[in-house]
Order: structure tokens, then sequence, then C-alpha cells
């Protein structure tokens, strides 16, 4: 083996242990950035309007998008469920896929992905710039700890809204199903929610889609307020901590996803 | 000739050891620090009087705002001591660091205001976070204060609709808020207009003497400076290489100091960051 094809070698390993290791202390410093969180929650707490307010600007403000975004998904899965249904004759069952559908996957992991572009972002940017603009040092001075005033209230309101989020995403979507599939093509309407009601189990089904929206809030709201703190002070900094509260969000989102979904069906012999 | 090397020559000009170090409210001594491997401060040894206000002077990127940083606890010297009322600031616990900073004041550069609040809500601000005084009272408060630097008519406008020097007219009424013991001044006098600036100034002075604080302004503005404090130093190269009373300053014929104060380009301060000869350079695609 030559000497240059070893110094390539070399090379690479370090660049992939570099990447290993520059990994794990990310994790590592999220971890302690997460205990710092919770080691200030009742702080925050005690300033309760604070995390309201979060609420209203994470949450109520994503409404339109998220209930537009549940409304299309369910009509287009009412659409493209009864193609598939009426091969075998079960499009009496359409109200009952829509449902299933909607609240173990497609409400958590969509409604998640939209928070990450509305909200995530949304916090990103804001801690970022109050960072550029040193409001947070600002405060630091003022000996109001940052993490306290600005990030615990951020962190919480996000892992409250996601849930409400998704539950009316799935609301908006059954909805959708039902305009398509009774009001549109004419299955029966008592056929459409009794199959529904009588299939939709609140545990697993509907507890497990609410759990996944707590995980996919906490991850996404970590990482948003994460990349804030952490953003270079200049507005090209700002802009790529946004950028990667979308993308690692996003990837976070599926990952834990699939995590979740095989816990949850170990149960039922999958 | 490099400023490292006039340095024991300007200390002469009045040296810090004739501050009484028993009345100080502050103190650096040989104080290092580096920004990862970047060196900012070399060794600085300073003190600041109590009820004196004290100015620290140098060009841009020189270690000034870091000198008030390390006094306010956000950095750690490598090396050296950091004193606030006799207290090793760099050792302090969290709890007594955040104890120390309550009866500090601070206006930063760009103002640093809250954005999402109005100018009566930025002042009302640390008020609220560290008394359990009644909300009547704060009002009358936070409009003292505003009335103060003038702009008690603006009370109910956002950050946003502040020209530059209302920002900053409204950052120096927040850092005051509490009485502070100490306010520290970064770069007060900048982009102000020529009144805003003589106000600002005039201000530092008599709150100063009215609420008996020790203050700290960092500045590049030598004229609105000799006006209004009472001791200056002059840092370069992360070094102090002269100090003395507006008076000495006026009067002293230290190559540096008269090129600080008479705005020469020449001088031992480079303006130029070190770089190739220039006819080098220009040669350098032609070659």
């Amino acid at each position: 083996m030559s000497s240059n094809t070893v110094s390539d070698l070399t090379q690479a390993l370090r660049r992939i242990g570099g990447t290993v290791t520059g990994g794990v202390e990310r994790l590592g410093y999220m971890a302690r950035f997460l205990g710092a969180i919770l080691w200030q929650t009742p702080m925050a707490l005690r300033r309760l309007h604070l995390t309201v307010r979060e609420i209203y600007f994470s949450g109520v403000l994503s409404l339109v998008i998220i209930l537009m975004s549940g409304l299309f998904v369910g009509m287009v899965l009412a659409l493209q469920g009864y193609e598939v249904l009426r091969r075998y004759g079960a499009q009496e069952q359409l109200g009952l896929v829509v449902a299933l559908s909607l609240v173990r996957e497609l409400a958590p992991v969509i409604g998640g992905l939209l928070f990450a572009s509305r909200a995530g972002s949304a916090i990103t940017a804001e801690i970022g710039l109050m960072k550029a603009t040193e409001q947070l040092s600002a405060m630091e001075m003022m000996a109001v700890d940052p993490i306290a005033r600005v990030i615990a209230p951020r962190f919480w309101a996000g892992i409250i809204s996601m849930p409400l989020l998704v539950a009316l995403f799935s609301a908006l979507g059954i909805f959708g199903g039902y305009l398509i599939g009774v009001r549109m093509i004419g299955i029966d309407a008592g056929a459409f929610w009794g199959q529904m009601q009588a299939g939709v189990k609140f545990w697993p089904d509907i507890t497990n889609g609410i759990i996944k929206s707590i995980v996919f809030g906490a991850a996404v709201s970590l990482i948003a307020v994460l990349e804030g703190y952490d953003a270079k002070p200049t507005a090209e900094g700002v802009s790529s901590a946004t950028t990667r509260t979308v993308v690692i969000s996003s990837l976070a989102i599926l990952a834990l996803d699939f995590v979740l979904t095989a816990f949850m069906f170990r149960g039922v012999g999958l | 000739m490099p400023v490292a090397a006039t340095a024991d020559k300007h200390a002469t000009l009045s040296p810090t050891r004739r501050l009484d170090p028993a009345a100080a409210a502050i103190e650096l001594n040989d104080v290092w620090f580096a920004y990862d491997r970047r060196q900012v401060l070399r060794g600085i040894t300073m003190t600041v009087p109590r009820g004196k206000i004290v100015a620290i002077m140098g060009g841009s990127g020189c270690g000034k705002t870091t000198i008030l940083r390390l006094i306010g606890g956000q950095l750690k010297p490598k090396k050296g001591e950091v004193l606030v009322g006799g207290q090793s600031v760099p050792d302090l616990e969290p709890d007594a660091l955040y104890a120390l900073r309550r009866k500090f004041g601070m206006l930063f550069q760009f103002g640093a205001l809250f954005t999402d609040m109005t100018v009566f809500e930025n002042i009302a601000f640390p008020m609220r976070e560290h008394t359990d005084l009644p909300e009547s009272m704060i009002r009358d408060l936070v409009l003292m204060k505003l009335d103060a630097v003038g702009l008690r008519g603006a009370a109910q406008l956002m950050p946003s609709e502040l020209s530059g020097g209302m920002g900053r007219r409204v950052a120096l009424a927040r850092a005051i808020a509490l009485d502070p013991m100490l306010v520290m001044y970064d770069e007060p006098f900048a982009g102000l207009d020529p009144i805003s600036l003589a106000v600002v100034g005039q201000l530092i002075r008599r709150l100063n003497d009215a609420l008996g604080i020790t203050s700290i302004v960092v500045t590049h503005d030598v004229y609105e400076s000799l006006k209004i404090v009472d001791y200056l130093y002059f840092v370069s190269d992360g070094r102090i290489v002269a100090s003395g009373t507006p008076d000495e300053v006026r009067a002293s014929s230290d190559p540096f100091v008269r090129q600080f104060v008479d705005g020469q380009p020449d001088g031992p301060v480079r303006f130029h960051y070190p770089a190739p000869p220039y006819h080098k350079a220009l040669l350098a695609d032609v070659q």
C-alpha cells in the first residue's frame, strides 16, 4: 500500500472521527441545555403569562396553516382511500381508514413538520436576533437569566401547543374526509361515523397519537431554542440557525416517529 | 514607535497607583484575556475609585468592551484579578454573581432594548424582575427615569419607533432604573447628533453626582469625555499605555495621547491592519 493511500485513509478516518466526536459533543451540549431549561422551569412557571404569550405565538398563530393542511390531507386521504377500498367492496370503512391514518400517523407527523417550519423557525430567528442585538446579554447584566425568561417559556409553549394543534389537525382532517366521502361520493353518513366509532380505540390509537405529538413538540422546541441560543450573532448566523432548525427538526420527527411507532406496535404482534 | 515600548514611559503621565486603592470600587490587576487564540488583553491593571467617572479609551478592537464584560462577569480572565467592591468576580458562584449584577447598570453600545416591549416596559423590566413594588409606584419611577432623559412623552413608543439617539437615552434610563452602585457605558456617544451627545454627556455626569454612583465610560469620543470624566485610561494592543486626569491629558505631550486626542493618522497607533507592502499587493496580479 503506497504512503499516499495510507495518508488518504488516515485523513478519511480522522474526518469520520471528527464528525462523530462533534455529534456526540453536540448531543452532550443539548442534554446540558435541556437540564438547564428543566432546572429553570419552576422560575419560568412563576411567570406563567410568558408561557401563555408564547402559546399564542407558537400555537394560535400556527392555527391557519395547521387547519388548512388538516382539511386538505383529510380530503386527499378520503379520495385515495375510497379508490382502494372500492376494489374490495369495503368503501363503508372509509371513515375508519381516514381517522386511523390521521390520528395514529399523519396528524402528528405532518403537524410536527408544519410546526417546525412555522413556529420552530420563528422561535430560532427571534432568539438568534435577541442574541445578535445583545438583548440576552442585557438580560444577563440585569441579573435575569435568559434561560428562565426567554428559553423555558418558549420550550414549554411548544410542548403544550403541539398536542392541541395535532388534535385540531385530526379533527379537520376527519371533517375533510367526511366532505369527500359522504357529501361528494355519497357514502352513508351512519356507516362513515359508525365504523369510525367502533374501530378507533382511545388506547392505543388516540393515546399513541398524543404521545407522539408531545414528543415531537419537545424535540422541535428544544432544537429551536438551542439553535437560536447558540446562533452566531450575525445575519448569516441567524439565517443558518433558522435553516438548521427546520432541517434537524424535520429529520428528528421522522426518526422519532419510526422509533415510537416500532415501540407502540410491539404490543400488537408486529 | 511601537505602543508596547512606550507603555512604561506613558505610565509616568499619571500612574494608576495615584488613585487610592482603598476607595476603589473596581480593581483589575494584571488581567489577561484571549478569545480562542486571539490575545485581547495583556496585563491590564486599573483602578476605578468609588463615586468617580472613569473613561477607557482606545481604538476599535483594542479590548475596551472586553474589560466591561470581565467586570460584569460575562467573561472570565485567563489570568489576573477582577475585583468589584473587594469581591473577585470570576470566583463568584452564579447566585452571588447575579446578586452583584443587581447593583450594576449597563448601557450597551446599540441600546439592546427589548424589541417586543414598549419604552415604558423596557424601563419597568428590571423593577418588575427584582422588586415587589406596586404597579403604581413602578409607573411613577419609570416616568421619573424617562423624564431624566427627556423622553417621558415617548413612554408608549416601541423601540423600532425611536431614533438611534432616543434609543440610547432610553437604554440609559433603563441602566439606572434600580439606582445601581456602578454604571458601565459602552460607547454612549456613538452615532449621536451634537445636541443628544452633549445632553447624554451631561446626563452621565449629573446622574453620577446626584446618585453617588461609580461610572465607567468606554468611548472613542475624546472631546466629550474630557468634559465629563474624572480620569482616563488609554488602551492599545491590550495594554494600558497612558492614564491621567483630563487636565493632564490635555497638557500631555505623549505621542500616543496626542495622536488620540488630536485624531492624527500617524503615530504609535497603526491605522492599517498589518499587511504586506501595498506595492507588492498591487503587483501580485501582474507577476
